[in-house]
């Protein structure tokens, strides 16, 4: 090993707060990319860029062992895939649905942000 | 190649995040020397000049996805015979199969624990270069 441990846990360490302070960024982006979906008609290029930024989110999470938040984030991705899948304006029923997801998401970043940054 | 020292990483990767844990994972826990691309065309410009020893892709990629930058890769001549490792977060077998068939050395699942990543990286190229 190149650096010592203590260095090593020191710099994920720094990596995880770094995460952790972006959060409310991204989930904003994912915020607005929802609300285009839900209010406007679907568009299929914004699905997707909603569904990247799910998956990027879950993956980067639990690499960093943040496991609820992961576990929030990928099932709002794997409902998204359905979605992509159907590829047509949203059904109430489907709104309905999403939109539960993001705030489970949101409970699990808010929950997150008070418990890691200070 | 597998069967020499593994010493140089190509890691290409568009999310800036994974990038950064594999820094730490690659460089500060594996030692390697290692230079990371965001994007499959990149790559294709980076490798020929750093010559990796091994290259790790990611597989959900904007504008070039993973299986595309293999094939090109597979098309210069500096990277014809060049490891490839698959980095992945679909886990559906027939994709897996797929990644096999095209030649990948092996396909390594995401997310990755960055203290053990290195670890494995040298276990696949251990065995590799045991079975050449």
């Amino acid at each position: 090993m190149k650096d010592s441990n203590q260095a090593i846990t020191k710099k994920l360490r720094a990596l995880m707060t770094k995460f952790a302070r972006k959060l409310p960024s991204r989930l904003k982006q994912m915020e607005d990319h929802l609300n285009i979906l839900i209010n406007r008609s679907w568009d299929k290029g914004v699905a997707k860029q909603l569904y990247a930024d799910l998956h990027k989110l879950s993956g980067t999470g639990t690499s960093f062992g943040f496991k609820k938040l992961s576990e929030k984030s990928r099932q709002m991705e794997e409902y998204m895939t359905i979605l992509l899948k159907n590829d047509h304006n949203l059904q109430s029923r489907q709104v309905k649905e999403l939109c539960g997801y993001f705030k489970e998401l949101q409970r699990s970043v808010d929950h997150f942000q008070t418990s890691w940054v200070k | 190649m597998a069967g020499t020292l593994l010493h140089k990483i190509l890691y290409v990767e568009d999310d800036p995040d994974i990038q950064e844990i594999a820094r730490l994972a690659l460089i500060d826990v594996g030692g390697f020397d290692v230079r990371i691309c965001s994007f499959g065309r990149e790559a294709l410009q980076i490798a020929p000049v750093f010559s990796p020893d091994l290259i790790i892709l990611d597989v959900m990629m904007p504008d070039m996805d993973g299986i595309s930058t293999f094939k090109a890769l597979r098309d210069l001549e500096a990277t014809k015979h060049t490891s490839i490792i698959f980095l992945t977060a679909k886990v559906q077998p027939e994709e897996v199969k797929q990644y096999y068939a095209m030649g990948a050395l092996e396909v390594i699942y995401k997310p990755f624990d960055p203290l053990t990543l290195a670890d494995f990286i040298k276990q696949i190229w251990k065995k590799a270069s045991d079975e050449r």
